[in-house]
Order: structure tokens, then C-alpha cells, then sequence
């Protein structure tokens, strides 16, 4: 029973995080490497504004400040390299390291604290959940059809999935590639922002944590098939339940979380390349 | 052959080779202390592992972004087998070579099926898991702290730097070697038109795979050296900084070309010894070199090769 409701949370958490690299990844068929690093540093703006403005101002600020950064990266660095996908890749990783030892050399590499944003526990069949876990659930479904809402029922959001469709008849509809590309790493980056301040307090937080939520958007994208932001949830459904099996399982299995994310993702390449849900296209 | 190919360097541009060549035969003689011969074996081992990514990637085109798998796990079959098995170390270094290359084609088999970024994804996939089985059976693996207190090479810096220096030479002249040979222009081949390749009868497969093997087995050579050089190891060799740090050598220096990995792998050892008081900004450092040469150089700083002679392919 606990591994249903802990599974059935961290997907709805983890969902957060695949659903905006997948809208990433299907608007600009390029692999983000930084993804992560928005991940982390989501709790370390949090962290670092929470004392100042309070709990929920907070949120919004760091949510807003790591969206300006993605923002920054993909205008700069990865939208003008967008032709050449490993490139892209390379520069993302060295990125996303320069930063992560950037925050080491600012808060060092202990594990910090991030206070929840909601106390106390509650028993569901008989298994103690921490209100935390239980809101981030909620938020996640919340913002989930938010995004569900934006993307089928406003015009951007149809140029959005145009542009996943078929890139080239878009642009000749008039959508212009760039300017969606850079809104949707805004929105990838804040939807990495809001998950990573509501599953922080359930874990830690560390500098390493982005090779963490890297990974797990990787092979949430993997399995679900590229483009696919419902495959990408499915995807998390069962990583989650996966993650949480093998924690419950083997004793300190928290070191097979990475190696959990990457066989799924292996053997998935292996089996089928283009995902479960995603469509078939030359790689 | 390999006559052949010294005199093929020499002539191209013979007293810039030779200059080059005595500088780096002399660095024990006028090293100012050992801690700069210590740099040079680093740089030496360090090009042998961006030679050998270039291998794959620079000539042949299959991307890896996991060849601290090859490296760290070098160094870790190495170190084991002269700990537990008291295998001398000349020999652990050889035999964890092998091993890295049984298990470059073991893995290549099935990994060379996908292509590109999916390529890319798969083998960064690999050391993540090796991580995750060293942190876990801590018994052997020594967990975060790595393992140490297993024999070294030799005490001596001079002896380390030469045989490294003949390793550096070795694995060059095997990349000259194999470029220029048949094998070079199949491979060249299947990097710059895998399709065609295939269509006029040569078996992709086969030699990408090969070729992975091969890699895998200098950077596990390399790997294993270095263990048996620094007397310890962390799983920081596996770590994803690792297998990036190869990528920045071998592209700061020139993908594809023969000197520029070497010259790459030296200026980002130098760098990193040089930068060790601020040991957090490197990575930064890297990051900004690697984007300005991706924009203002994307060939690399030294894109130098020996001229590659194409002859009658039977």
C-alpha cells in the first residue's frame, strides 16, 4: 500500500518534470541537457527567497527567476546550435556542471534543508503520508490541466503542437519556430521550478540533484516516445512505481535510483526506439 | 608500416615534429620539479583517452557520451586485479585493457542499433549504472572513498613518464595507422554517409563495432594506468564529468584530426592543475572555452593530422 500511494505521488511529481522536457524536446528536437539544472535551481532560489518574502512569494519568485535563466540559455547558447543536436548536448552538459559546481561554491555540497511548504502527516490506509506529498500531488494534477488547458484551447498553444506535428508545415503556417522554442523552455523551466519545490523537502537537496531530474526526464522521454507529452506522464507512472518498488525493496537502493532511470531507458532504446507513444522518425 | 608512417610525418613538416618530439623525450631532464612531470604523465594518459574517443566519434561517428565507463572501468579492473589477485601491474594494466574491450564489443553489439542523440543517450546510461554497482557493493568498491593501497607502476616519475610517453606514441601511431589504412577509409566512410556505406557492401555493423572495442581497450589501457599512477581511485573517474571532459579535449583541440585531442587533452590537464585552488570555477572555465571554440573555431584550436594518402583499395 505504501508503494501505491508513494508511487502514485512521485509519478504525479515526476510528471511535472517530464511533461515540460518533453514539450521541449518536441517543439525543438533538442536534448536539454541544463533541463535538470532548472530543477535544482528551483530549490536554490526557493532557498534562498524563502527567508526574505515568505513561503508562496517565494515560489513565485524562483519559479520567475529560473524561467528568465532557461530563457537566457536557449536565446544564447542552444537555439543558434539548434542544427547540430550533439553539439547541443555537449554544450547543455558542460553547462549544467559549470553550474552545479558554480552552487557548490556557493552553499557547498552538504545537504540542505528546505522546509515543506506544508506540516504534518496524515494515515491513509495505513500508510503515514506527509501533507507534502499529498499537495504536491494536487498541484501537479492542478498545473497539469493548466497546461493541459493551454495547449489545447489557446492559439499558442495550437501553434505549440503544430510545431511538435510537423515543424516545417508549421513555419509555413506563419508559427514562428523561435519564438515558440524560447516560450516553451520558459514553461519547461517553470513547471521543473514548481516540482522541484514541491519534491525537494521529500528528499534533499544537493548540487547533484540535477543529473537526478536530468535522467528522469530522459527516460520519461524515451519511454514515452519524443513529443509525446502523454506518453512522457504514462512514461513517469511507471518509473515512479519502479523507483519506488526497488527503495522498498533493496536495502539502500537509493544508489540504484540513476541506475533504475537509465536500464528503463536502455532497455526501451533497445526494444523500441521511437517510444511507446511517440511517432516513428529517422534518428 | 610503422616506419612508413614516421617517415610520412617527418616529411610533411619534419623540424616541427622533431622540435616537439625532443621536447617531450627531454621533459625529465628540465622539469623544474616533479610535480611538472606529474602533469605531463596526467596529459600523456589524458590524450591517450581523447585519442581514443576520437577514434570512435572523430573518425568513425558514432557518438559516445560514456567513455568514463571505459576509462573508470580500466582503472577499477585494474586495481582489483593487483589487489585481490596480486597481478603485477604491467599486466593488470594489459588485462583490464582486454577486459574494457571485450566489454566495448560486448555492449556495442546492441548499442550501435540506434544512431545519433539516441546513441549519445545510451552510452551515457553506461557508467551511471557501473556507479550505482560500486556505491552499492561497497565491500570491494570502496564506495565514495574509491580503494587504494595497491601497487603502483614504479616509484620512479621518470620511469611512469616514459612508459606513458610510449603508450601516447603507440596509441598515435596505431590512429595514423589504422586512418590511413583500409579500415581509416571504411570508417570514414560509415561517418560521412552510413547508407551509401552499406550500399556498396561494407558491413556497418561489424565495424562499428570493432571500432567500439577498440576504443574501449585504449581507454581502459589508459584508465588503468592512471590508477596504477595516482595509487587511488574514486568513482569520480565514472562520473559524468569524466566522460564530458573527454569531449571538451578532443573538441577544444579538434575533432577528427590527430594532434588536436592531444593538444586538447594537455591544455585542459595543464589547466587543471594550474587552476587547483579554484578547483569549482574549472568546469566554468571549460564551459566558456568550449562555447567561444564552438562558435569563433568550431574546427578546434589545432586541427593538425598527417595528410591522409589514399591508395588503390582492393
Amino acid at each position: 500500500m505504501e508503494i501505491f500511494i508513494f508511487g502514485l505521488t512521485l509519478s504525479l511529481m515526476y510528471g511535472l518534470i517530464a511533461a515540460g522536457f518533453a514539450l521541449i524536446l518536441g517543439t525543438s528536437r533538442i536534448f536539454d541537457l541544463c533541463f535538470g539544472t532548472y530543477y535544482m535551481l528551483g530549490s536554490y532560489t526557493y532557498l534562498v527567497f524563502y527567508r526574505v518574502f515568505g513561503k508562496i512569494p517565494a515560489l513565485f519568485v524562483s519559479i520567475f527567476i529560473v524561467g528568465i535563466l532557461a530563457w537566457l540559455i536557449h536565446r544564447i547558447l542552444l537555439y543558434p546550435l539548434r542544427t547540430r543536436p550533439i553539439v547541443v548536448m555537449v554544450v547543455s552538459c558542460a553547462l549544467a556542471i559549470a553550474i552545479a559546481e558554480g552552487i557548490t561554491l556557493w552553499f557547498g555540497t552538504d545537504y540542505k534543508y528546505i522546509p515543506p511548504m506544508f506540516e504534518g502527516s496524515i494515515e491513509i490506509f495505513g500508510a503515514s503520508v506527509t501533507y507534502q506529498r499529498l499537495f504536491a500531488g494536487m498541484i501537479a494534477i492542478f498545473t497539469l490541466s493548466l497546461l493541459w488547458f493551454y495547449l489545447n484551447r489557446t492559439k499558442r498553444g495550437l501553434g505549440i503542437r503544430a510545431l511538435i506535428q510537423q515543424s516545417e508545415a508549421a513555419q509555413l503556417a506563419g508559427i514562428d519556430p523561435k519564438n515558440v522554442q524560447l516560450t516553451v523552455a520558459c514553461i519547461g523551466a517553470w513547471l521543473a521550478a514548481l516540482s522541484s519545490v514541491m519534491v525537494v523537502p521529500v528528499f534533499s537537496l544537493s548540487p547533484h540533484i540535477w543529473l537526478d531530474a536530468t535522467l528522469l526526464s530522459f527516460a520519461g522521454v524515451v519511454v514515452g516516445g519524443l513529443g509525446s507529452i502523454g506518453g512522457a506522464l504514462l512514461a513517469m507512472v511507471v518509473i515512479a512505481f519502479a523507483e519506488t518498488t526497488v527503495s522498498f525493496l533493496i536495502k539502500e537502493g537509493g544508489f540504484f535510483k540513476q541506475a533504475v532511470y537509465v536500464a528503463i531507458m536502455i532497455i526501451v532504446l533497445l526494444v523500441r526506439p521511437h517510444g511507446f507513444f511517440g511517432k516513428k522518425e529517422e534518428a | 608500416m610503422i616506419l612508413a608512417k614516421l617517415r610520412l610525418i617527418l616529411r610533411d613538416s619534419p623540424i616541427f615534429f622533431l622540435i616537439l618530439l625532443g621536447v617531450f623525450i627531454s621533459v625529465p631532464f628540465w622539469a623544474p620539479n616533479l610535480w611538472f612531470i606529474r602533469i605531463f604523465i596526467i596529459g600523456n594518459l589524458f590524450a591517450v583517452f581523447a585519442l581514443s574517443w576520437n577514434l570512435l566519434v572523430g573518425y568513425t561517428g558514432q557518438i559516445s557520451f560514456g567513455h568514463a565507463f571505459f576509462f573508470g572501468g580500466g582503472a577499477y579492473a585494474s586495481v582489483l586485479l593487483n589487489k585481490y589477485l596480486a597481478i603485477s601491474p604491467p599486466l593488470a594494466i594489459f588485462l583490464a585493457g582486454l577486459m574494457c574491450g571485450i566489454s566495448g564489443f560486448l555492449l556495442g553489439y546492441p548499442c550501435l542499433r540506434v544512431r545519433g542523440v539516441y546513441l549519445a543517450l545510451m552510452t551515457w546510461a553506461f557508467p551511471l549504472i557501473f556507479i550505482g554497482i560500486v556505491m552499492y557493493y561497497g565491500g570491494v568498491f570502496g564506495r565514495e572513498m574509491g580503494i587504494s593501497g595497491y601497487q603502483g607502476l614504479s616509484s620512479s616519475y621518470t620511469i611512469n613518464y616514459y612508459a606513458s610517453f610510449v603508450l601516447l606514441a603507440l596509441v598515435m601511431f596505431l590512429t595514423i595507422a589504422i586512418v590511413n589504412s583500409r579500415l581509416g577509409l571504411i570508417i570514414r566512410s560509415i561517418r560521412d554517409n552510413e547508407i551509401l556505406a552499406e550500399s556498396v557492401g561494407i558491413h556497418v555493423s561489424r565495424y562499428k563495432v570493432m571500432i567500439f572495442a577498440l576504443s574501449g581497450l585504449i581507454a581502459g589501457v589508459a584508465g588503468a594506468f592512471y590508477a596504477h599512477f595516482l595509487k587511488s581511485i574514486t568513482p569520480e573517474l565514472l562520473a559524468v564529468d569524466m566522460s564530458i571532459l573527454v569531449i571538451i579535449m578532443v573538441i577544444i583541440g579538434g575533432l577528427g584530426s590527430t594532434f588536436g585531442p592531444v593538444f586538447g587533452a594537455f591544455m585542459v590537464t595543464f589547466l587543471n592543475n594550474y587552476l587547483l585552488y579554484i578547483s569549482e570555477l574549472r568546469m566554468m572555465i571549460y564551459a566558456l572555452v568550449l562555447i567561444a571554440v564552438l562558435f569563433l573555431r568550431p574546427q578546434g584550436l589545432l586541427p593538425w593530422s598527417p595528410p591522409i594518402r589514399f591508395r588503390s583499395v582492393k
